[in-house]
């Protein structure tokens, strides 16, 4: 019954005692809709114990992201192919804690200076109206960012051109962007946009296609882009 | 020297004085002793006997106090210590930081995604902010929806905190957006009433804030025990990084407790817990209350609705399809009838409690599905935007298409129970021990109403707490005994050894087993008995396959064990006593609701090992217990 096996091909490192990363091959019964959450469960708790992160086991909270075959995927929706082998691998570009565990920190300390919050100083007295499209196609869409880092893990500029220093990443970024649409807001936010490095964005779009979310990360870097050229914030070529 | 030394003087900021030590000095008599310092900043590569005597200034004048703790360990100081990273535990820090005080926050989960609250699913908001009283009002609410079990004293304080701490507005002011309707409105439309309901709170924007505000977070980090002072306070926590396996101790003048729920005890389908919680909710809070000999009330409370299981890996996830008194008019019983219609008049369309027994009202009498439950009938599931968006993603990045009629399961989202005792300052028996979590709103299903109100009485009172009094000595043996216990599950290596993991689940099993919303006392006595069994036999057993102290889930769970076990069986020793139905408590050998006599709370109680269930009279200062039996409908599960 090969067909209902599905083969996971393993990366395992343990940095405090491995000198270098392993892959281990499992086989794991198949049934309709088998996820790579279910699959590391299946391994963890019948054939040896394995590193992963995970909680709500719905697409929500970011935690199990991890890389299928080179492309970034949460592991809880993620659904495999009875016969077929799966790559499995931390998230690309992260320091490993543990196996499939990667260290988010580094990232996140961007996400934390973008200054959600901070930047309002004036109390919300009442919630005020905004109109139904802008909430719930845009507003509401940004509300859903879970973290999850795949966007950083495929985004040219800093996987492959290393601007790390002048440029945020997607996530924070959108997190800007979200600012910059919200009609409470009293930052300046096309300044912070220009100044962390919205324009070393190229709009390929590569984050939107692996955003469990569907931020829509293009249509609201173009705006930040168009902004911070009409505030005279374009670097001169 | 093989023994870590603390110097037991004041030298944080904030604490300058005569007695304020220099950093050179500090610096000498660390290197010396490899000791905890009562000082803000986590001191690294404390072991005992690291660094050299020769650096000890010979000037130092500070008195330096064996601990006897002979495990490394650094010390972490602020003002306020809280423990949970939660919705809860948020607006605790906030209010704590907004109070004058350094906070402290360790989360056993990843920062701002760990737990329930870190599921980040848009959680709605109860709130009474918008009402011109100043909140008391909410009081009669929270009676009526909790089918009277409030500690009026305490409800009370919690409303007027609730209408304080602004949750909507200020869920708005972190960058967040509350739901909008069709013409652009939010959905409570801000009216002056003691309750309304806005949806969309992203606690991951309050975690973002409390980091940049200054509060210093240690995430993946597990508190596994609170310590004392010499006179009985609160003094602090200890913890294990579960990153890195090193240990911690937490001092503080106030600790507020803000684990969550223990909703994750509950069964496990070999992908989840059946609950749409997070894997950190284990009870570690509820647990070390009972260690510390606090009364706990109304342990047999856990608040359910019923969530899609299908596919199974999708299973009990939150923000699946699901039946709530949001949504109960879609509810089907295996006949395909409804059976909530007594819930369309408007006095009791809001309360979820009773939404909860009419369901088990219809198992009980024989028209659950196979699997125990409902259906959910999808035929207007394009208008609910709001609940089944994010399902319908999920459905689609999966390939799985809903039937017309929804299989759905019961899940517990939360837990009810609380320490007995907590004043109207949110401070538990134990001075400078505060308690923050939905848990006292849970059955009502106002959650976040009740997070908010508790974190925020908890972090403005330890707050206050913090500026009157000094700073506590620490009895160090807590300390010893805390990280050998710690350590000592990761090391052991027993003769026939079980998996912690194993032990793990078959205390979630045992839970599930007999403590599902439709109990009997032979299902409870056996969940008990079954506990003792596992207690005796697996304990000793428990092991932990790899030794490495890096990111150990076994270790982990060898941690958690222990306050699952309390959970569950503080629980059914709860559940015992209360020969009703009431709540979410639904037993089918005492079908009825008997507001005459059960109008109670339970109490349990952990005593040197021995279990003490008793009930006690609602606390009714403000609407006497004859009045609230006539507010309260009395629903149970009989035809």
């Amino acid at each position: 019954m090969a067909d209902q096996i599905v083969t996971i091909k393993m990366f395992r490192y343990d940095p405090s005692v491995d000198a270098e990363p392993t892959y281990k091959t499992y086989e794991v019964p198949w049934k309709e809709y088998t996820t790579v959450l279910e699959c590391l469960h299946y391994i963890n708790e019948n054939i040896e114990p394995v590193y992963f992160d995970f909680s709500c086991r719905s697409s929500l909270c970011g935690r199990c992201s991890l890389m299928v075959d080179g492309r970034p995927f949460l592991a809880c929706v993620k659904s495999l192919d009875a016969g077929s082998t799966y790559t499995i691998e931390p998230m690309k570009g992260f320091p490993v804690i543990r196996d499939l565990v990667v260290d988010h920190s580094h990232i996140m300390e961007k996400v934390y200076a973008t200054g959600l919050a901070v930047q309002s100083v004036e109390p919300i007295v009442k919630l005020q109206d905004i109109p139904y499209d802008l909430y719930w196609n845009t507003l509401e869409p940004l509300n859903m960012c879970r973290d999850c880092m795949c966007c950083y893990s495929v985004c040219p500029p800093l996987q492959e051109e290393n601007k790390w220093e002048s440029f945020i990443g997607p996530s924070a970024m959108a997190q800007v962007g979200k600012r910059f649409l919200d009609p409470e807001d009293q930052a300046d936010r096309v300044s912070q946009a220009a100044f962390s490095g919205i324009f070393d964005c190229t709009l390929c779009g590569k984050c939107s296609a692996v955003c469990p979310a569907e931020i829509p990360h293009v249509e609201l870097f173009t705006l930040l882009q168009q902004e911070a050229e009409k505030a005279g914030l374009k670097p001169k070529a | 020297m093989g023994k870590n030394k603390m110097v037991d003087q004041p030298v944080g900021p904030g604490d300058a004085g005569d007695n304020r030590i220099s950093r050179r000095k500090f610096l000498g008599t660390v290197a010396g002793t490899g000791a905890a310092l009562g000082v803000t900043g986590l001191l690294s590569g404390c072991k005992p006997g690291s660094g050299s005597q020769a650096n000890v200034t010979p000037d130092v004048q500070v008195p330096v106090v064996e601990t006897g703790v002979d495990r490394p360990f650094g010390v972490y100081e602020a003002d306020v210590l809280v423990i949970g990273g939660g919705i809860s535990g948020l607006f605790a820090a906030k209010e704590a930081m907004s109070g004058g005080s350094s906070v402290v926050i360790v989360d056993k989960g990843p920062w701002g995604h760990s737990g329930t609250s870190g599921i980040n699913w848009g959680h709605d908001m109860e709130t009474n902010e918008w009402s011109s009283d100043d909140g008391s009002a909410t009081l009669g609410a929270s009676i009526f929806l909790n089918d009277g079990m409030v500690d009026q004293d305490y409800d009370l304080a919690l409303a007027k905190a609730a209408h304080e701490a602004r949750p909507v507005a200020v869920n708005e002011q972190m960058g967040n957006f509350a739901e909008r309707d069709q013409e652009g409105a939010p959905i409570g439309k801000n009216t002056d009433a003691a309750l309304v309901v806005d949806h969309g709170c992203f606690p991951r924007a309050f975690a973002q804030f409390a980091k940049h505000k200054g509060a210093k977070i240690f995430d993946r980090t597990m508190v596994t025990g609170i310590v004392l002072s010499d006179k009985g306070e609160a003094a602090g926590a200890v913890g294990i990084n579960l990153v890195t396996g090193d240990a911690i101790v937490f001092r503080a003048k106030s600790v507020v407790m803000a684990t969550g729920s223990y909703a994750w005890c509950y069964g496990w389908t070999g992908n989840t817990a059946c609950t749409i919680g997070g894997p950190e909710n284990t009870g570690d809070g509820h647990s070390m209350f009972l260690s510390l000999g606090l009364e706990m009330r109304d342990m047999e409370q856990l608040p359910f609705d019923c969530v899609q299981i299908y596919p199974t890996s999708t299973a009990y996830g939150m923000g699946t399809l699901g039946l709530s008194i949001v949504n109960h008019k879609y509810a089907l019983n295996k006949n395909g009838e409804r059976y909530t219609q007594i819930q369309d008049d408007p006095a009791l369309a809001g309360h979820n409690a009773i939404f909860m027994r009419l369901t088990m009202r219809e198992i009980h009498n024989g028209r659950g599905l196979d699997n125990g439950c409902v259906y959910f009938d999808t035929s207007e599931i394009d208008t609910l935007n709001r609940y089944y968006r994010r399902a319908r993603t999920r459905n689609r990045m999966i390939g799985y298409e809903l039937p017309e009629r929804a299989e759905l399961h019961w899940e517990f989202w939360e837990n009810a129970s609380r320490p007995a005792a907590v004043s109207a300052t949110g401070e538990t028996k134990i001075p400078g021990l505060f308690y923050a979590a939905a848990n006292t709103q849970a059955y009502s299903g106002c959650a976040f109403y009740g997070s908010v109100g508790s974190g925020y009485m908890a972090g403005k009172n330890a707050a206050i707490r913090a500026k009157e009094v000094a700073r506590p000595n620490i009895v160090w043996s807590q300390v010893k005994d805390a990280l050998n216990d710690a350590y000592g599950k990761l090391e052991s290596e027993p003769n026939d050894g079980v998996r912690a993991l194993t032990i793990y689940h078959k205390i979630q099993q045992t839970m599930w087993n007999g403590l599902s919303p439709l109990r009997d006392e032979k299902g409870i006595q056996g969940v008990i008995d079954a506990l003792n069994t596992i207690k005796e036999k697996d304990f000793p057993a428990i092991s932990v396959p790899s030794k490495s102290r890096r990111f150990n889930l076994d270790w982990r769970h060898a941690l958690e064990i222990p306050f699952m076990w309390d959970c569950v069986m503080g629980t059914a020793q709860a559940a015992l006593i209360r020969k009703e139905t009431r709540g979410t408590h639904c037993r089918t050998d005492y079908p009825e609701m008997d507001n005459a006599n059960w109008l109670v709370n339970t109490i349990v109680q952990k005593k040197d090992g021995t279990w003490t269930a008793v009930t006690r009279p609602i606390v009714d200062t403000i609407i006497p217990a004859d009045q609230v039996a006539q507010m309260v409908p009395a629903i149970g599960i009989l035809d």
